[in-house]
């Protein structure tokens, strides 16, 4: 390559998204052709990718990247081997179908150009996603990859069913992604690591990590909703609500693979532990077999497909983390496969909807006639899915039941599982791909004729690479396959599985599935309606779950609010005292760090004692008072009395200033009260009084609790030495109070005067306010 | 006091004078030829904050001030003009909404100005008195701003029950300060750590600390001091609602930072627990009380709540990482807020009025594209999705509290931050989704660029991020 | 002598507490003001009391005598008295302001915010 390599990738990565800006500006200039032109950038990407195949081939590894923020050590850097230049082909590939496949499916549709930056936004997250190599990046990518999800599914807005699908996606796969990043975060505190391409050639330390386990969780949590893996399913099916280049594109050819692409990512690192190959296969199998069982139930051809994706994501969960020695080259291949004759059959599907106007299966047959070019790519991605010789899922099988069938009793279980899973989705493939264009003609809302060749052509390419990819299986392994399944172990593996069958117990379970799929095929609408009968049965699913959820979260959220949040000032007073009572009486009790039980003081002189005394009754008239006289005088009383305790205690400043402070209160307190004509009488019933008292006396029980003990600590003079000892000598003042706030602390000063400034302002501002009301409303005093 | 070092502290505290002398002007003028003056006080303003910020922005000087009551360093600085942009973005806002809601008055700009002042000396308070007076003179003006419209009973009410738990928390912190002074005979920040880190602590100390805490935390409006925060939101005319949402929550922010990792850090055991308390709550409450909101007023409350909570995670680390994580959780969060504010306010009908209520954003991508998009973004990246401004706010915070081995706090941080996800989710819904059921009238420039500025923000952050990361990262150097 | 002192400052803040809990603006007011009045009082017995010799300088010395008050406690207090005054008047006038706007005193009547029956959010998509 050369030298500008890096550059050039990292245009080629913004390349969608540049294509997506300039998408609904190109559509209403060149209208339904601008999908055409659109095309370019993820067929110019793909090219750029191509370059790289001989070079990954070799087993090199492609890295680039850019400083972001050095000091917290993040960058923006990619990394391609195996594994993420598989996807990366794919999804600039296919994507550059989808998009002439959009132009063609959203022909003179008003939001067209919406649609494709979505589609071509949400093809830059993916692509990211798998070639991001740190951590921070990759997560970014897969949020980003959710956002975009939900614009396309919610894209026909007008349907509440979209609605609901997009924001159920949105929350289960974007919650998933946070499970992930927290995943992340603990990977890499476990490692030291925030480099997926360091991450995975680390020879030890993860999997014996105390949080090993956690992590996994998170991961897989992350991985399983994101690939709808069960009981995180329900999105899927329902995601179907989008326009179907989003339903091949996103929810089967790609993003619901970025949860695989993640496992078999952390498979070296985190694989071959009891963990992961319970925790993948179990779900895996779990997946398989429901996704299967719930697509025969169907009839709409979008959601069989739906249900098949889930299956195969199941099984290739399942293959990731079986832990046999070619479960990985078999889940290389399957999802290769997948990807190619999902992708056409989805397409075959939109197709087949846009031209007849329907896609339930029991009303639609003998198209083959009308369209004969669609025919023919369903039936070669048909044939790939049913796992037919000569094809490439075919390939995919025998990797396998290879893999699969070692003779232990784990093994021959989940071979059971694969072979009814499969011989399922065999039935299910043709009832796709087959039964709607064989038979007589039945009468269909629209009168169906050929699609033009923005819609077959994706069909047709993906299809007919399904064939050529087994035919050609040595250039496809040595370029594709077998550096992905290196990647995957982190070793080097060779791939060499040929479209030829050859004898033995891999190829008598590819009978097995094939003739127990036939089976069901046969007997499609015995086994649908067998099934319906179960489910009926079984009640409602995780589907139902989410709107309770939901609603509950809104219950819950107006019952939180009403008790926390009752507007009554009162009861945020009150629970603000209880907090600090309970605050200040706990600890001291629970630690028994309670104060020793002072002394009567010794020396206690009668004057002093007088006006403690006064201050006393002061406090107590001030609570007692039912009339305004009285509060007003008593509160006197006991400002008063603290002036005197100061002057008394070697506070002369602070009395004379008290004295003020206090005349003046009551001075204005006495007017206002005149003018407010209030009765502050107590109107508390007498058990809120009760209450009340005991929480004050508790507050008030506690202060002098903490006070005792702080004064019984030595007293630490170094501050006040400070200003005694300077206060002559550098402020030149005798009264040491006095130097301190107009000199050592002046600026304190200066803002107690701002304070009282503002305080000045504020009542002039809301008495003239008032006066402006009352002249406004003309009422008179 | 030499006269040496009292030219060094007036240099320090340069911006400060500027205001305070700035604000008595703006008195004058208004005083002397009343409301009609109000627009040229409120530009006069404006050019205060100005001349302030780049004052602090572009003159060197770094250190104590008056015996050691007044710090400046980086931390400061970088606070300090993020507290000015608050506070400039928020009067600007006002200018428009002047007239309706009744702030026409010469008052207004000079109150905002001496809060900010306020703002100002708590952030560089590098002792407990001039924390407690810088704390005081921001809130009064704050007290009195959210009782301003003359007409709205609700100001009144919000104003009232802002002031009683305000003065509450102010007792509570005083009172706090007192403990403190009087286990370790020490007021200054320094002081107060040497005696720490040299004696074995003391309950009482330990419960001083708890209530200057309990103040600080009142004033970030984190849970269990949060009562006031919905009913003032919603009740308080929606420029000041901005105002409070902006600059005071920095300098509050900041203060809590620099005791804690300042004059508390030898406890650092003690005050974690807290933190990790008060954050968990935050986060909380924020996002579960959020969804049940209908105001989108209330709803920003409950979201200023949570994202306070976040912030506490970083501060919770107690590490460098912790700082400056919670330095630039600050500055997102305050850009964001200011942005949606900007959007709030331009919900305004055609028929005249204001509305709102969330619903009255249903069908806004067809009626008002551009102001769509960029709520989007905000509400995006409030939800912390990424690739905007947001999810890397979080993703800080959480980092540090994980390095710090606070695992659960980021494990819950994350649930949280799910469940607020979707009440962030139901405005982009109904924003793109829904239809729309009236028109909003013109939105003015000033509110435009506000709310534009600050979309771009959020979406551009990913890719010029860098230098705001490094110079939060400098700025919390102060401290380790 | 400074258990005495926390006694009574106990006494202070139990009867302003209780005060504050009241529903009525007019006794939060009063409450207060005890609260301001405790505050101080507390600040004061936490520099350590001392009696009758203020911290002023005497003449030809150049320090405090034995014996003095702390000062210090001191310069605090006064200005929390200051404070204490502002917020006192503050509230006064927005108590007023409430009286002449609501009709009333009483802070559980003043629920605009929040009204009990308010329509729930809604529950679909």
């Amino acid at each position: 390559m050369a030298a500008n390599a890096p550059a050039l990738t990292f245009i080629v990565l913004f390349l969608p998204i540049l294509a997506a800006v300039l998408a609904p500006g190109l559509t209403r200039f060149l209208g339904d052709r601008a999908a055409w032109v659109l095309a370019l950038a993820p067929a110019l990407a793909f090219l750029h990718f191509c370059t790289f195949l001989g070079e990954v081939a070799g087993g090199e590894v492609v890295t680039g990247g850019y400083a972001w923020v050095p000091s917290f050590n993040l960058s923006f850097s990619w990394f391609l081997d195996g594994l993420s230049l598989t996807f990366a082909l794919l999804i600039t590939g296919i994507g550059t179908l989808i998009v002439i496949y959009s132009g063609g499916y959203m022909k003179g549709h008003p939001d067209q150009g919406r649609f494709l930056a979505f589609i071509l936004l949400f093809m830059g997250a993916m692509l990211g996603l798998v070639v991001s190599d740190s951590f921070l990046m990759l997560f970014v990518y897969w949020e980003l990859t959710s956002i975009t999800s939900f614009l396309l599914i919610g894209f026909d807005h007008e349907r509440e069913a979209a609605r609901r699908a997009a924001l159920q996606a949105l929350v289960v796969t974007g919650g998933g992604g946070l499970c992930l990043l927290a995943g992340l975060v603990f990977l890499w505190n476990i490692t030291g690591v925030t480099q997926l391409s360091l991450l995975v050639h680390l020879e030890n330390g993860l999997r014996e990590s105390p949080f090993y386990l956690a992590a996994l969780v998170l991961v897989l949590a992350g991985a399983f909703t994101k690939s709808a893996q069960f009981p995180f399913h329900f999105w899927l099916p329902n995601a179907m609500e989008a326009p179907t280049p989003v339903s091949a594109y996103l929810h089967s050819a790609t993003m619901v693979k970025a949860g695989v692409y993640l496992l078999m990512r952390l498979n070296p690192v985190m694989g071959q532990t009891p963990a992961w190959e319970i925790l993948l296969p179990f779900f895996g199998g779990i997946t398989l077999i429901s996704g299967t069982l719930l697509a025969v139930r169907q009839t709409d051809l979008k959601l069989m497909l739906a249900y098949t994706t889930m299956a195969s994501l199941g099984l290739l969960v399942m293959l990731t983390g079986f832990g046999a020695p070619h479960a990985v080259e078999a889940a290389v291949l399957y999802l290769i496969a997948h990807s190619l004759f999902k992708g056409a059959l989805f397409m075959v599907a939109g197709t087949v909807d846009h031209e007849t106007g329907t896609r339930d299966l029991t009303k639609l047959a003998g198209l083959r006639a009308a369209m004969p070019i669609t025919f023919g790519a369903a039936l070669l991605a048909a044939l790939s899915m049913g796992g037919l010789p000569l094809f490439f899922g075919f390939l995919a099988k025998e990797e396998i039941y290879t893999a699969l069938a070692a003779g232990n009793p784990r093994a021959v279980f989940f071979t059971g599982l694969a072979v009814a899973g499969n011989a399922l989705m065999f039935a299910i493939a043709f009832a796709v791909g087959l039964k709607p264009f064989l038979g007589p003609r039945i009468e269909t809302p629209k009168h169906p004729h050929e699609g033009p060749a923005a819609l077959w052509l994706g069909p047709v390419v993906l299809a007919a690479l399904g064939l050529l990819a087994a035919l050609f299986s040595g250039l496809a392994h040595r370029y594709v396959s077998s550096p992905m399944a290196s990647a995957i172990t982190d070793q080097k593996v060779t791939v060499d599985i040929t479209s030829m069958p050859h004898l033995g117990l891999p190829l008598m379970l590819s009978i097995i599935t094939m003739v127990l799929g036939a089976l069901v095929y046969w007997r499609l609408d015995t086994a649908r309606a067998l099934m319906v009968r179960a489910l009926e049965n079984l009640g409602p699913g995780p589907d139902r779950g989410f709107d309770r959820l939901i609603c509950g979260l809104v219950r819950l959220s107006v019952a939180v609010t009403r008790f926390v949040q009752p507007g009554r000032l009162e009861i945020y007073i009150t629970a603000t005292f209880i907090l600090l009572a309970l605050t200040l009486l706990v600890p001291p009790l629970v630690f028994g760090e309670l104060p020793g039980v002072p002394a009567w003081p010794q020396n206690l002189l009668v004057q002093e004692a007088a006006f403690l005394l006064i201050a006393l009754i002061g406090i107590l008239a001030v609570v007692r008072a039912t009339d305004r006289l009285t509060a007003i005088v008593s509160l006197g009383i006991q400002g008063f009395a603290v002036a005197v305790i100061f002057l008394l205690f070697g506070a002369p400043d602070l009395s004379f200033t008290q004295f003020m402070v206090e005349t003046l209160s009551v001075v204005i307190l006495a007017l206002v009260m005149t003018r407010l004509r209030l009765s502050p009488r107590d109107h508390r019933p007498v058990g809120q009084m009760l209450f009340d008292a005991v929480v004050a006396t508790a507050c008030g029980l506690g202060f002098t609790l903490l006070l005792m003990k702080s004064v019984e600590a030595p007293f630490d003079n170094l501050l006040t030495d400070f200003f005694n000892a300077y206060s002559k000598t550098i402020a030149h003042g005798a009264n040491v109070v006095n130097v301190i706030i107009v000199d050592f602390r002046g600026t304190d000063t200066l803002g107690e005067i701002a304070v009282v400034m503002i305080t000045g302002l504020a009542v002039l501002a809301l008495i003239r306010v008032r006066a402006g009301s009352r002249t406004g409303s003309g009422e008179g005093r | 006091m030499t006269a040496e070092i009292l030219s060094l502290s007036l240099q320090l505290s340069m911006p400060e004078i500027i205001l305070a002398v700035g604000a008595l002007a703006l008195l004058m003028i208004g005083v002397f030829s009343g409301d009609k003056s109000t627009s040229t006080v409120t530009g006069l303003a404006v050019a205060l904050l100005l001349v302030a910020g780049l004052w602090l922005i572009f003159m060197p000087g770094e250190g104590e001030a008056y015996g050691g009551a007044f710090m400046l360093d980086p931390f400061a600085r970088f606070m300090k003009v993020l507290a000015l942009i608050g506070s400039i973005v928020a009067m600007v806002m006002s200018v428009g909404r002047a007239q309706s809601d009744q702030l026409d008055r010469f008052e207004f700009p000079v109150l905002l100005v001496l809060s900010t002042l306020g703002m100002m000396l708590l952030i560089s308070a590098n002792d407990l008195i001039a924390l407690y007076l810088g704390l005081e003179l921001m809130s009064l003006a704050l007290y009195v701003i959210a009782a301003f419209n003359r007409d709205s009973i609700r100001s009144t009410e919000a104003g009232l029950k802002y002031f009683v738990l305000g003065a509450l928390s102010s007792g509570m912190m005083l009172y706090g300060m007192s403990l403190v002074y009087g286990f370790t005979g020490n007021t200054g920040f320094d002081e107060i750590a040497g005696i720490l880190s040299s004696e074995p602590r003391h309950m009482g100390l330990i419960f001083g600390m708890v209530f200057v805490l309990a103040g600080a935390c009142f004033k970030i409006s984190a849970v269990p001091f949060h009562m006031w925060t919905p009913d003032v939101y919603e009740g308080a005319p929606t420029p000041v609602t901005a105002f409070f949402a902006a600059g005071p929550k920095v300098a509050a922010m900041a203060i809590l930072v620099r005791i804690v990792s300042e004059a508390f850090l030898p406890i650092l055991a003690d005050w974690r627990q807290i933190i990790v308390f008060v954050s968990i709550a935050s986060m909380l409450l924020g996002s579960f009380a959020a969804i049940g909101q209908r105001n989108i007023k209330r709803l920003m409350a409950y979201s200023s709540i949570g994202h306070m909570g976040y912030a506490l995670v970083g501060l919770a680390a107690g590490t460098e990482t912790g700082v400056s994580g919670v330095v630039l959780y600050m500055t997102i969060y305050m850009i964001m807020t200011l942005g949606t504010f900007a959007c709030i306010m331009a919900m305004r009908r055609k028929e005249g009025g204001n509305v709102e209520n969330v619903d009255d954003l249903a069908g806004l991508s067809s009626t008002k594209p551009f102001m769509a998009i960029v709520l989007t973004a905000l509400m995006f990246s409030m939800a912390g999705i990424p690739p905007l401004a947001g999810f890397f706010a979080k993703y800080f915070v959480f980092v540090a509290a994980i390095e710090a081995k606070l695992y659960a706090l980021a494990v819950i941080g994350v649930l949280s931050s799910v469940v607020g996800a979707y009440y962030y989710l139901r405005i982009v819904k109904l924003m793109w989704f829904d239809e729309a059921q009236g028109e909003f009238a013109r939105i003015s420039g000033e509110l435009r660029l506000v709310f534009g500025l600050s979309g771009l923000f959020v979406t551009a952050y990913v890719l010029f991020g860098g230098p705001i990361g490094t110079a939060a990262n400098a700025a919390a150097k102060s401290f380790f | 002598m400074e258990a005495l002192f926390a006694i009574l400052i106990g006494l202070f803040f139990a009867a302003a507490i209780y005060l504050m809990l009241s529903k009525h603006t007019v006794r939060i007011l009063l409450g207060v003001v005890l609260l301001g009045n405790g505050v101080n009082l507390l600040l004061f017995t936490t520099g350590r009391l001392t009696r009758e010799v203020p911290p002023i300088i005497p003449a030809g010395m150049d320090a405090l005598p034995a014996g003095a008050a702390n000062p210090l406690p001191q310069a605090l207090i006064l200005t929390a008295i200051v404070i204490s005054f502002s917020f006192f008047a503050f509230l006064l006038v927005l108590t007023y302001r409430a009286y002449q706007e609501l009709g009333t005193d009483n802070s559980d009547e003043m629920r605009l915010a929040e009204p009990r029956d308010e329509e729930r959010p809604p529950m679909g998509y």
